[in-house]
């Protein structure tokens, strides 16, 4: 795969990764039922909803988790995407990028953690938890964004601005 | 910068190795593109199942949550809350409802909606979904509405929810005591249908508005008739009380209920207008009204009196009219449809009502149930609706009638008892006549004339007795106070009775009879003995009894002052000729309360009477009372023994003791006839007369015996069942013998002290208590 593919992949699914972050945050991630009082949570709604339960530290870790995440993903992917070929900041450029590898490990833990829940929630009449189509457009944006990092490879970045 | 370099990237200077530049996009654009479709498709269908926003202003909106609460319509999800707000008035809610396109159609004039809550009563259990799921909002639909996006909310649930095309009719009464909101509508049983409101009429009179579902709407008809049925109803008719409940549903509001009763009418349109009947019978007596016109009719009441023929309802007084310049009451009575025929112009209405007399119980249902009207058909065809009414007449005994077949009787006495006419003449219980009349005889001596019945004229003999029945008779016997009744009509008045007592003599010729106080004194046709008495005090000539073994056996017929001794004569029952021997004894018993007991209690209450005990001679008419302790009298067996003492404190009644179980009594003391010795009859009771042997030594023991010692004072006392002392007695083992019943034997003041110490205690013999 030569560079310029790997650089045209890496735009294309940094794009596709900012198109569905919208729905990602727009549409509700999961249905919960407690005792027929049914919610319909999105990302954001949940993180407040833990909030206003006043569990506080997993609001926060799943606000940067889910959403600061993610988006600074994005925003880095689009930084390191704006500045490639030229020679401004490649220290930085290159550190940024190995930030965004080691936590794109940890990004689909959102996703397993719904699957699971989904899968033991499941409590009839008492309580269950739906997937709802927003959760696949979060693994879609997460997808995207952890490919694009892999297509992208570090040493693109040090890659010399004009092909002298 | 880059700008340029990109510039300069992109001129390829000539003998420079480049890589083939690919012409148009790369195909890793398809990415984003086909992330742009599916978001867009995904938006696109959410905004397509968004229906038109509907706002519905409710007066509350009780757990309404905007995003959560669902509008249901069917039982389908049609739509969500969205945002509930207050108008500017802070007088109403309006919520907003976010409907799903394929609800779009509940936007229109006409869908009504209300708050589904759950509503847990006796009456009804509804919204029980709503308890798990929340509120919500429901909705019903009326077809071919223009469209609407404002809407005014129902203030309760609807009873039937789906159907709107139920029949609506109106029921009116003067008042509507129960019934309520939710109350079943019963038509032959079957529920068909509902109160939907209780209200009130243009003229304020009570109204109820009733639904009836749509399948059954042609059961109701121009002549239906419709009747409350109270939650219970207790019913009390001649023969029977009982409680009746209709349902379970209708056990706090009761239910209605309608039926035709004649033929079916036409059919019915909404809100058309009935009249509620308080009851089914009001409601089956539809006939045309009639007019009955009384003196008094106290106690009737409209809409409850009902009107009987031949003990049968067959109508009801509706309404009560007083017509003041008549004086007199008019009645508006409705018959039965069925019955509405039989009152023509001759026809009868009486009021019956309850009836307490000498004669008898008459009416008596009428206690419960209120007077009632009796209707007796008339004969003739022509229909009539007005009438006299009359009161009930005093029916009297149908004397006419028992002349006819009955048989005259005389009947007499010194002092006549209370015994109306009407009374009942018994014989063995049944009624064989009635009272006439009571008169002053030819020769002036106070008669009763009375009737018996043809069936009893061959008990009519020339030695058939009549006494007196009371109207309560108090029996007391040793033992036993009864109270006796003879009959409830006789609680009134009492009566007589009559019977044959021995062979029956021939027949009557000109029944006339003397009426005796008692039954006893009836039956008490033995040959007279005459008994004398030192005091006389409580005999009562035909009521004082003689008794043997405690059965009465005879009567006191005469109790008269013959030589400063009281001589009564007496007569007995059949069978007790015995007691007529020579040798009988005669004591009164009277009521005796000493330190030594209580005896002859039941004289008390009953009076005096004589204990006999029979003899074994020659029939004999004269006779002396004795004593109530007479040997003979107690009527117990026993071996009797005469001890005799110098001076004793023993008295009658002691009991006679041998290791200090009581065995025997002292039933007399007598003083010897030289005075200078007493003579006491002991009774050993005859289990433990073989323990009087000719060695027995017999002594007293007083009742208490204080012993003061140095630095003790003992008390002793052998019993206090015996607080005159008592008698005890010791035989030693062998060498006595038998006795003879009535040998004397020689009374110690004290214990003899050869006597070994029969009551001392032996000493406990306990091995295991050695050791301490």
């Amino acid at each position: 795969m030569t560079d310029q593919t790997r650089l045209d992949l890496t735009k294309s699914l940094v794009a596709a990764g900012i198109v569905f972050y919208f729905p990602a945050n727009l549409l509700p991630v999961m249905n919960i039922t407690i005792t027929g009082d049914m919610e319909s949570l999105t990302i954001l709604g949940g993180v407040q909803e833990l909030a206003d339960s006043g569990l506080m530290p997993v609001a926060v870790l799943v606000f940067f988790a889910s959403i600061v995440i993610p988006f600074l993903k994005l925003v880095c992917m689009c930084w390191l995407l704006m500045l490639h070929g030229t020679d401004r900041c490649r220290p930085q450029r290159s550190k940024a990028f190995h930030i965004l590898h080691q936590v794109g490990t940890w990004s689909m833990i959102d996703v397993f953690l719904l699957s699971v829940l989904a899968a033991v929630g499941q409590l009839g009449i008492l309580a269950s938890v739906v997937p709802q189509p927003g959760v696949v457009f979060f693994a879609l944006v997460l997808l995207c964004t952890l490919f694009a990092a892999d297509f992208y490879q570090p040493r693109m970045i040090w890659k010399p601005a004009a092909s002298s | 910068m880059s700008d340029q370099e990109n510039h300069h990237q992109d001129d390829v200077m000539p003998g420079e190795v480049v890589a083939a530049r690919r012409s148009g996009v790369s195909w890793a654009w398809l990415f984003p593109l086909l992330a742009l479709a599916a978001t867009a498709w995904l938006f696109w269908t959410n905004w397509k199942a968004k229906g038109p926003e509907i706002r519905i202003t409710f007066a509350t909106a009780p757990g309404i949550d905007p995003g959560k609460t669902a509008l249901l319509y069917r039982g389908v999800k049609a739509g969500t809350v969205s945002r509930v707000n207050l108008d500017h008035e802070l007088g109403k809610v309006i919520v907003t409802v976010q409907l799903k396109s394929f609800a779009a159609h509940l936007a229109r004039r006409g869908t009504e909606f209300w708050i589904e809550e759950p509503v847990i009563s006796l009456r009804e259990i509804t919204g029980l979904e709503s308890i798990i799921q929340g509120n919500s909002i429901q909705a019903r639909t009326h077809p071919g509405g223009e469209p609407s996006t404002t809407f005014e909310a129902l203030p309760e649930a609807p009873l039937t929810p789906l159907d709107a095309s139920d029949l609506s009719i109106r029921l009116r009464a003067g008042s509507i005591p129960f019934l309520g909101r939710g109350t079943p509508v019963f038509h032959r049983g079957v529920n068909v249908g509902w109160v939907r409101d209780k209200t009130f009429d243009n003229q304020g009179n009570p109204e109820v508005e009733v639904i009836i579902n749509e399948k059954h709407v042609d059961r109701v008809n121009t002549n239906s008739r419709f009747w409350a049925m109270p939650a219970t109803a207790l019913s009390a008719s001649p023969g029977s009380v009982s409680l009746a409940i209709p349902a379970l549903q209708g056990l706090l509001d009761g239910s209605l209920s309608f039926d035709h009763f004649g033929a079916p009418g036409a059919a019915v349109r909404n809100d058309a207008v009935f009249e509620l009947q308080p009851d089914e019978f009001a409601a089956r007596s539809e006939g045309p009204p009639v007019f009955v016109t009384f003196d008094d009719v106290s106690g009737v009441k409209a809409g409850e009196t009902r009107v009987t023929c031949h003990g049968q309802p067959v109508g009801l007084v509706t309404r009560i009219q007083p017509r003041l310049s008549e004086a007199r009451a008019e009645l508006e009575i409705r018959l039965d449809a069925k019955f509405a025929p039989l009152a023509t112009v001759d026809s009868r209405f009486t009021i019956v009502r309850p009836n307490i007399s000498p004669e008898g119980l008459k009416g008596l249902d009428t206690l419960v149930t209120g007077p009632h009207i009796a209707f007796e058909p008339g004969a003739a065809k022509e229909p009539g609706d007005h009438f006299t009414g009359r009161d009930q007449p005093q029916i009297d005994w149908e004397v006419a009638d028992a002349v006819r077949n009955g048989k005259q009787v005389v009947l007499w006495a010194d002092e006549l008892p209370q015994v109306h006419a009407g009374a009942p003449v018994y014989h063995h219980g049944m009624i064989a006549g009635r009272v006439i009349e009571q008169r002053r005889g030819s020769s002036g001596r106070p008669e009763i004339l009375a009737l018996i019945d043809e069936r009893f004229h061959s008990d009519l003999r020339v030695n058939t007795r009549f006494w007196r029945v009371p109207a309560a008779l108090l029996n007391v016997g040793p033992g036993a106070v009864g109270v006796q009744i003879p009959g409830l009509s006789a609680l009134w008045q009492g009566g007589l009775a009559f019977d044959v007592f021995g062979e029956p003599g021939p027949a009557a010729e000109d029944a006339v009879y003397r009426i005796h106080v008692s039954e006893t004194s009836a039956a008490a046709v033995s040959t007279p003995i005459r008994i004398e008495f030192e005091d006389g005090q409580g005999l009562l000539a035909g009521k004082t009894e003689l008794r043997y073994l405690g059965i009465p056996c005879g009567v006191v017929e005469e109790v008269r002052v013959k030589e400063r001794r009281v001589e009564a004569t007496a007569r007995f029952l059949p069978g007790y000729d015995l007691l007529r021997r020579s040798g009988s004894e005669f004591a009164i018993v009277r009521p005796e309360i000493d330190l030594k007991g209580v005896k002859g209690i039941d004289t008390l209450i009953g009076g005096v009477y004589i204990n006999c005990a029979p003899g074994g001679g020659e029939f004999a008419e004269y006779f002396n009372a004795v004593p109530q302790e007479a040997p003979a009298l107690m009527n117990e067996p026993g071996f009797e023994i005469v001890l005799e003492s110098p001076s004793t404190r023993i008295d009658a009644g002691a009991p006679v003791s041998y290791n200090d179980t009581p065995v025997g009594e002292i039933i007399s003391k007598k003083l010897s006839r030289d005075g200078k010795r007493i003579f006491l009859s002991a009774r050993i009771r005859d289990e433990h007369s073989n323990l009087v042997r000719s060695n027995s030594m017999f002594w007293e023991e007083a009742t208490v015996e204080a012993k003061v010692g140095f630095f003790k004072v003992e008390i002793d006392t052998p019993s206090i069942t015996a607080p005159a002392g008592r008698v005890a007695f010791h035989t030693p083992d062998g060498g006595g013998r038998a006795v003879k019943e009535g040998s004397t034997f020689s009374l110690q003041s004290k214990q003899p002290a050869d006597v070994a110490p029969q009551a001392e205690p032996a000493k406990p013999k306990l091995p295991f208590l050695r050791k301490r």
